[in-house]
């Protein structure tokens, strides 16, 4: 037998500690996504929501911490690899009969209306599509853009907005436009400035 | 074993890197910030639509700071200004703890306004700035250090270093959960490595003109290799680390890591790729939120020592610069 264990600050802090580093690590269990779990055989789609389910029930006691905060332990930095991706196209023109005129392509220096606002990390958020689609915010910011472009230019009456998608081509040009378009938001100067 | 577990989490150590990762923190968060006010995006990113990107404002849970003072764009400059200001704080070290918790707890706030606008790295510098708080950060190089002098308190000598040891354990578990997240098969052989260089290619995300990977493209699989090895070997820096301060104990693995400076190696590989990162990629404060944690990878004696070289070294420049002057002086063509 040892020595009983003393209880003191230092104890207890190195118990508070090991808690938060238990807990930490059990929030950062890798745990596949919804979209990949529907593809997986159903034994290990059960393993998968178990383990969520367990999960949840151990963290739920904290979560105000991960709530008040916003902090979680799964970090997901460029995760995907895929080679379809999107380039921001920002249009607008004056009257219906008009061409669109570009005043924003992403990487394109010819086209770079307000382009240190948008490729601020926080805006680009905003706007640039994931594998899942549109962020949440992507109407919003449309909207953001187009008050913008008509504060700026009294006669442009309407803004469109849109995603190329490309293909990256790393070995070549680094990027192949497709001449298809995704996420396509219009806005018209009266909605935006009533 | 349970005692040397209490006794590892009791240590004490100068506070020379906590101060450091307080310094540096709070300048990253208050250059982020400062850099958006600079966009012409405050309270604009944050603001509540259809004036600004704030669609948190006007969701089903909104944040607290939208319960106590309403859906408005003053609300959002409000919560802006708070968190800048604790940035500035934290950084000088004016009521430190304080200032980290505030910090934090103003940066969450903005993350529930504009969620799509609240990355990886804002989360992260959030969990920081709480340790931050309960550490002794604040006792050197700060506002708070100057008024205890004034007042006849002396700093302590040694602060606690857990916070230190936990800044380092999440440090490292960032990079190893990034590491076994990476599900695109470019991360991986069987992808060819091809991750980096498409990233690199990304009109989103590069800094490099179309088609200048084209020629490297073989140097991008191995940056691309070189990085999942980087993150996925990062819980061996803890036994590196543990290594070469136990340097005189027995043990091949030991004197291989210490012959090899792995350690070294790989914080020094670390810094290379934030700073490639940082050259090449549009990814604002990423790379230089994780740089200001690095000091926490350092002790204290490692970083005195690099103070006290660095000092001679630029001693020595400014003496061969004045005597290269003077020299020039002398035989110039006035004489």
């Amino acid at each position: 037998m040892g020595e009983p264990l003393r209880w003191g600050w230092p104890t207890l802090r190195a118990l508070l500690i090991s808690a938060s580093l238990v807990l930490g690590g059990i929030d950062g269990l890798p745990v596949t996504r919804a979209e990949v779990s529907a593809k997986l055989p159903p034994p290990l789609r059960w393993a998968r929501e178990s383990l969520r389910e367990i999960r949840a029930a151990i963290l739920a006691p904290l979560s105000f911490v991960s709530e008040g905060l916003r902090v979680q332990q799964r970090w997901e930095l460029f995760t995907s690899s895929r080679e379809e991706r999107f380039r921001l196209w920002i249009e607008a023109r004056a009257t219906d009969d008009e061409p669109w005129r570009l005043l924003y392509r992403a990487h394109d220096p010819e086209h770079a209306l307000f382009a240190p606002a948008l490729q601020y990390r926080r805006v680009r958020a905003s706007w640039n599509p994931s594998r899942r689609g549109a962020r949440a915010g992507y109407p919003w910011f449309v909207t953001w853009v187009a008050r913008r472009i008509f504060e700026g230019d009294p006669r442009l009456q309407t803004v469109r907005v849109q995603a190329e998608q490309i293909r990256l081509d790393p070995r070549g040009p680094g990027f192949v436009g497709t001449g298809t378009f995704a996420h396509t938001e219009h806005r018209a100067r009266a909605e935006v400035l009533k | 074993m349970i005692d040397r577990w209490i006794a590892f989490w009791d240590r004490r150590e100068p506070a020379t890197c906590l101060v450091l990762v307080r310094i540096l923190v709070g300048l990253v968060v208050c250059a982020d910030l400062l850099t958006a006010w600079s966009l012409g995006l405050v309270p604009e990113l944050w603001a509540p639509p259809p004036t600004g990107m704030g669609f948190g404002a006007i969701e089903a849970n909104p944040p607290a700071v939208v319960r106590w003072f309403g859906a408005t764009a003053r609300t959002a400059e409000l919560t802006w200004l708070v968190a800048t200001l604790s940035a500035v704080m934290l950084a000088t070290g004016t009521l430190t703890r304080i200032a980290a918790i505030v910090c934090a707890l103003a940066s969450a706030q903005l993350a529930g306004l504009s969620p799509n606008a609240d990355r990886g790295i804002d989360s992260l510098l959030r969990i920081v700035c709480v340790i931050l708080a309960l550490s002794a950060a604040g006792t050197r190089f700060s506002v708070d250090a100057l008024l205890a002098r004034g007042a006849g308190r002396r700093p302590p000598a040694l602060v606690p270093a857990w916070p230190r040891y936990l800044l380092f354990a999440q440090t490292v578990w960032v990079y190893f959960s990034a590491f076994h997240h990476r599900s695109g098969s470019g991360w991986w052989p069987t992808g060819s490595f091809s991750a980096l260089a498409g990233i690199l290619s990304d009109p989103h995300y590069t800094r490099l003109a179309p088609g200048l990977v084209a020629p490297f493209y073989p140097l991008t699989q191995l940056g691309t290799a070189g990085t999942m090895l980087f993150e996925g070997s990062a819980p061996l820096l803890i036994l590196w680390t543990y290594f070469e301060r136990t340097r005189s104990e027995p043990g091949r693995l030991r004197a291989l890591a210490n012959r090899f400076k792995l350690r070294w190696l790989w914080l020094g590989a670390g810094v290379l790729l934030h700073l490639g990162i940082a050259l090449t990629m549009r990814l604002g404060i990423f790379p230089f939120g994780m740089l200001a944690l690095y000091p926490c990878f350092l002790y204290p004696d490692e970083v005195a020592r690099g103070a006290r070289a660095g000092k001679a070294w630029a001693v020595r420049a400014v003496n061969r610069w004045r005597t290269r002057a003077h020299r020039e002086a002398s035989t110039g063509p006035g004489r």
